[in-house]
């Protein structure tokens, strides 16, 4: 999924979800954690720009299965100390594997084993896949406009 | 014990057996698909959890678990049930299906969610399965919650569930 894709829905899932904790702070907080399992990219970024793509090779230990289980330890001691900041980025991380395993092919227990699962749920035709994309952040972001909308946090 | 294990896997081979008959459908299905349709479900149990819709979220979590029986259904009529790859998606989408959940239960469910991840990398490690079914259980916890409702228990697991 991409970058928008994954702030709009990881904060769809807070405001839908947890809305007695939602302010500026939980928002921003959920947006960083959605986003930053992506950071491992980065170092992919020439290859991706050739072939238009990221493959699940350039998915690193902390964008699967052992990633998450650190990033909800951290969020958990976290919650010890704020509990909507725990929360918040519990939220964050979670949607983005979430929506990873569904969109995309990935490699849940790299680095114990690199064989790849895809629950084929989304297109493997590049362009398709593109428009689904698209599509769907389109959906995430409407949707969590209207119930920000809805619970008087912003005004349209 | 022995006798009882063998007394259940056949009956269980002859249930899977009428329901392939009955829908022959299923051999053509991918088991991946199903397992992907059962997560793409746990949100909504997520949504209908945080809004302590009780009954809804028991019959959503129910039918998370059903296609998640399913999909092994499938992939048994499929003869792929000593695949490695079904066993880790079966085991990633449980796992991530436990996290979406317990995002909106008390803390006690997300540290069991992380135990069982802890318990799902070490179960590939060791190829030795040991997982807690923590989505069976709390579909138990709610089914209780639901029914104990006038009862003195419910204020225990109502604390058990959304607040400690």
């Amino acid at each position: 999924m991409n970058t928008l894709g994954h702030v709009f829905f990881a904060n769809l899932m807070l405001v839908l979800g947890a809305p007695s904790i939602v302010s500026p702070t939980t928002l921003i907080v959920t947006s960083l954690a959605a986003v930053i399992t992506d950071l491992d990219h980065i170092l992919h970024l020439r290859t991706a720009m050739k072939t238009y793509r990221f493959k699940s090779e350039t998915r690193s230990r902390w964008h699967e299965l052992p990633g998450l289980l650190l990033a909800m330890i951290i969020s958990i001691i976290i919650m010890l100390f704020s509990a909507p900041l725990g929360r918040s980025l519990l939220i964050g991380f979670v949607s983005h594997y979430f929506l990873d395993l569904l969109t995309r092919p990935t490699r849940p227990f790299y680095p114990l084993s690199e064989r790849v699962i895809f629950l084929g749920l989304a297109p493997k035709n590049l362009k398709k896949l593109t428009a689904y994309d698209a599509l769907l952040t389109v959906i995430f972001g409407a949707i969590l406009i209207a119930s920000l909308h809805g619970q008087g946090i912003i005004n349209i | 014990m022995r006798v009882f294990m063998v007394k259940a896997s056949s009956t269980f081979r002859m249930i899977l057996k009428s329901v392939l008959t009955r829908f022959p459908i299923l051999r053509q299905v991918d088991a991946n698909m199903i397992s992907g349709l059962s997560l793409a479900l746990t949100p909504i149990a997520y949504l209908l959890l945080s809004e302590r819709a009780i009954l809804a979220s028991i019959v959503t979590i129910f039918l998370v678990l059903l296609l998640d029986l399913l999909d092994g259904i499938v992939a048994h009529a499929k003869g792929q049930t000593s695949s490695k790859d079904g066993w880790m998606v079966d085991v990633t989408v449980d796992r991530i299906s436990e996290a979406i959940i317990s995002l909106a239960l008390s803390r006690v469910f997300i540290l069991f969610t992380i135990l069982n991840m802890g318990l799902a990398l070490l179960s590939y490690h060791y190829e030795k399965h040991a997982i807690i079914p923590l989505r069976q259980a709390i579909l138990l916890i709610l089914i209780a919650y639901y029914v104990l409702q006038s009862q003195p228990a419910f204020s225990f697991l109502d604390q058990i569930l959304f607040y400690w």
